[in-house]
């Protein structure tokens, strides 16, 4: 594996790639840790705990209706609780690593300082856990039903997954139904996950986990579309743990 | 010529050559080399199957009938040489 560059990196927030703004992404995972010392000990002594996690967020102000203002000041004031995926690993692209989860905006800081660029910074608490993952799409916009390309994890895993879904763009005039799918041999493919409908001209996102905790070599993301026009582009992260 | 087994699927999935079955259908052309994993996951389950046409039963029978009717003389003198020994 070669080292990577952080400048390639994707930050998808919600239903936004907000990447364009930001020149600093950190997501970090803690631990609690309770001491089981006893009297005699000569060395501490541990077991752990609950895992906790954090994601930072920096970046350049920009005050455009979709751009990072908006979407941070959307999720702090209405108390939202977004899907995010951090593409650190070259980016969005399939197969290439990343962070996910959803997480509750605990901060939201715009600095103005007399001689720099507008920045803002936000805080980030992670909810229900940070995952390591991979990515199943490259960004692409889809104006057709298209099977993904698999993500070979080289065997099956059995504690369950989650994924993320982020529809960052979508002009299409009909719903579209966007699934996970494994497979044990690259052909047969069982339905993992179903994300929920998405509407018409319709941005979302969502976090689901898997019903079962067997998970198949391979991972795919599968987008139907029904008769209509336009394009729509998803992107899925899905992590071998829920 | 036997029948392939049918199963019905009580999960989505897609498998060649490009073909998707929902859950509740049933279908009985899934690759042979997919059954045991689908299976496993609890993804199809068994519906049945129809026998081979070459299957004669009554042919059995008369195998049966003709080994019952030996072990029960067998065991009749086994009783009465015991009878006597006593």
């Amino acid at each position: 594996m070669a080292y990577r560059h952080g400048r390639n990196t994707d930050v998808l927030l919600g239903s936004y790639d907000i990447s364009a703004y930001l020149n600093e992404a950190t997501p970090s995972m803690s631990i609690d840790t309770a001491e089981t010392s006893a009297f005699g000990s000569s060395a501490k002594t541990y077991i752990v705990g609950q895992n906790d996690a954090t994601v930072s967020l920096g970046g350049m102000f920009d005050g455009d209706a979709t751009a990072v203002n908006a979407v941070f000041e959307d999720i702090i004031s209405n108390d939202l609780t977004p899907a995010f995926t951090i593409a650190y690993d070259n980016g969005v692209g399939v197969g290439n690593n990343c962070s996910l989860g959803t997480a509750k905006q605990t901060s939201y800081e715009i600095s103005a300082p007399v001689g720099d660029v507008v920045s803002v910074t936000g805080e980030f608490q992670v909810t229900g856990g940070i995952r390591q993952g991979v990515l199943l799409n490259d960004g692409t916009a889809l104006s057709a039903t298209t099977n993904g390309t698999s993500v070979d994890n080289s065997a099956a895993t059995a504690i369950g997954a989650v994924a993320n879904l982020h529809v960052i763009a979508n002009s299409r005039s009909t719903a579209t139904t966007i699934k996970v799918q494994h497979s044990t041999d690259n052909s047969t493919w069982v339905d993992l996950i179903t994300f929920t409908s998405v509407s018409a001209s319709t941005i979302t996102n969502e976090n689901i986990a898997a019903g079962v905790l067997t998970i198949r070599r391979y991972l795919r993301a599968q987008t139907t579309l029904t008769a209509g026009t336009g394009s729509i582009t998803p992107i899925v992260s899905i992590a071998r743990r829920n | 010529m036997a029948k392939n087994v049918e199963y019905k699927v009580l999960q989505g999935l897609d498998y060649p050559p490009a073909k998707r079955a929902e859950a509740g259908d049933v279908v009985s052309d899934l690759p042979k080399d997919a059954i045991s994993w689908l299976l496993a996951d609890g993804v199809i389950a068994l519906v049945g199957k129809t026998l081979p046409e070459e299957v004669e039963p009554e042919i059995e029978h008369e195998v049966e009938v003709e080994n019952l009717a030996s072990i029960a003389e067998d065991d009749l003198f086994a009783e009465e040489e015991e009878v006597d020994g006593v």
